[in-house]
């Protein structure tokens, strides 16, 4: 069997005594949306963070196409990433935020515009991002994700701070891009707002896995929270 | 190659550096503009003023090098600024391994470091220059006395930044790093001077004086430049002392998780 895109293999993460992550393990189906779902605190920017080397696992490994984030060569071509934590120079031009990154993964320059075309930030590209707006920043690091044309995205809330509109764009953004191919991962809390833009969930709570699958199989007749409610407090009573 | 043109771009981009640039420039102009005042008040032995030596005003001279603080706290910036910005996790997402990240930052601040003393020296010996024409006692500087400032103002730019650098990877936090830097050179190797002035040619400050070679004896707590280190073994010193911060930070916060 090849290696999956993206694997958690026993993933833990510990914070002192607290686990934000405990034994997780799953794969990552090759060319769909999975959506990264669990409450507050769940532990998915953890999980994700392990992902892409910016946290060091206690024990397990998270791998993307078989080796770990930092054994890629060009890692912006290969994995396109935005995070909670992310943030832009305040100081410098959204253009310039991104000819930073460019520089970094020898990508062309052209490509920076052409990312804020995609996000529909082309009009303020020689803005100081300092007086962007929550929505704009998260288009901006979406623009940063896609800059070195990866075929897997991992993104973690990307729907923060977008309004009604901006979320329906997402969606049909997200798939447009699945449909091109590529894999993505996405986490989120707001069920609802998933529940209609992925193929595949992986449940989390308290760091652990709850359920992973097709969202169809899962939700069955009911809603992704209905699912979601049940899952838990199952999980809870196995637990005692 | 393509770390050290994203570090370059971030450089250039920021606001931040200009105005670095522009405060080194103010203090070595300031104080190589009002010391030939200062000097002309101090009457020597020969009943003249003792802009007539020419120890003295080398020593003036040797104040257009004296802003390289503004070099310490560019390096610290070029890596804790990070951190404050949020920009590292862009840094690293594109470069995940660390030290390559921290070698590009030093090879960018050690010639930041360099540009920046270099302009600021050059007009501050302008400003000294023109001072001194004030001042008919005052008399021509030693043969060397500009090209070493500027070379000193190069070299402690250089070296400095560096050392910036260093200390930004350990200090994540930019306003505690620079605070410490700051304090370290101003309050606390005075002090240690002042307790213990047989070693003040090992501590940091002795050896920035040990770089500017000051030629004349100036030097506080009856510290005399003679008494400082070459240049070269200056310069190695300081570059050992970012080296031992650099790798404690290795060890350290540089493998820190980054939120
Ligand atoms: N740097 C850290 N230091 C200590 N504890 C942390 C750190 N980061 C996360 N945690 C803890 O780990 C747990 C999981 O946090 P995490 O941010 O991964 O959750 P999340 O699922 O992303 O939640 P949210 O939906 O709120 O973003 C939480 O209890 C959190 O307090
Ligand atoms: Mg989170």
């Amino acid at each position: 069997m090849s290696a999956s895109v993206i694997s958690f293999n026993n993933l833990s993460k510990h914070y002192g005594k607290q686990a934000a992550v405990k034994n997780l393990n799953a794969a990552i189906r090759s060319g769909a949306i999975t959506g990264f779902i669990g409450p507050n605190g769940a532990g998915k920017s953890t999980a994700l963070r392990c992902l892409l080397g910016l946290a060091t696992a206690t024990s397990g490994t998270a791998l993307i196409n078989g080796a770990p984030y930092s054994a890629l060569e060009n890692p912006l071509k290969v994995v396109g990433a935005v995070l909670d934590s992310r943030g832009f120079h305040a100081g410098l031009t959204a253009l310039q935020n991104l000819k930073v990154i460019t520089a970094a993964a020898d990508i062309p320059d052209s490509r920076a515009l052409e990312v804020l075309e995609i996000v529909e930030l082309s009009e303020v590209a020689h803005k100081r991002t300092k007086g962007f707006s929550l929505g704009m920043k998260q288009r901006l690091a979406l623009a940063a994700a896609l800059l070195g044309d990866p075929q897997i995205l991992v993104l973690d809330e990307p729907a923060n701070g977008l309004d009604p509109i901006g979320i329906a764009w997402l969606r049909v953004f997200l798939r447009k891009l699945a449909d091109e191919g590529r894999t993505i991962l996405v986490s989120s809390h707001q069920l609802a707002e998933m529940e209609h833009t992925v193929d595949d969930v992986i449940i989390i709570n308290h760091g652990e896995m709850v359920v992973e699958g097709p969202i169809k199989k899962i939700v069955g007749k009911g809603t992704l929270e209905e699912a979601f409610l049940q899952l838990t407090l199952k999980a809870k009573a196995a637990a005692k | 190659m393509n770390l050290f043109k994203s570090e370059l771009r971030k450089l250039i981009y920021s606001r931040t550096t200009y105005g670095l640039l522009l405060a080194a420039v103010a203090l070595a102009s300031l104080t190589a503009g009002v010391l030939p005042y200062v000097f002309s008040k101090r009457v020597g032995p020969s009943g003249f003023s003792t802009l007539n030596q020419q120890a003295v005003v080398d020593a003036v001279y040797g104040k257009a090098a004296g802003a390289y603080l503004f070099a310490i706290i560019l390096g610290v910036i070029l890596m804790a600024g990070e951190f404050r910005q949020g920009t590292a996790v862009a840094t690293f997402l594109a470069a995940p391994k660390r030290s390559h990240v921290f070698l590009a930052k030093v090879a960018i601040a050690a010639i930041a470091g360099a540009i920046l003393q270099f302009v600021a020296a050059g007009i501050a010996v302008i400003v000294a220059h023109t001072a001194l024409g004030l001042y008919p006692e005052a008399v021509a500087p030693s043969d060397t006395a500009i090209l070493d400032t500027i070379l000193a103002a190069v070299i402690s730019g250089a070296v400095l930044a560096v050392v910036g650098v260093a200390v930004g990877t350990l200090i994540r936090n930019q306003m505690l790093g620079t605070l410490i830097a700051i304090l370290w050179l101003n309050l606390v190797e005075p002090i240690m001077v002042l307790v213990f002035p047989d070693g003040a040619k090992w501590w940091a400050t002795g050896a920035i004086s040990g770089i500017l070679n000051l030629h004349v004896s100036v030097g506080r707590n009856g510290v005399t430049a003679a008494d400082y280190l070459e240049p070269w073994q200056a310069s190695l010193l300081l570059l050992g002392y970012g080296a031992v911060i650099a790798l404690v930070s290795f060890a350290t916060t540089l493998r820190r998780d980054i939120d």
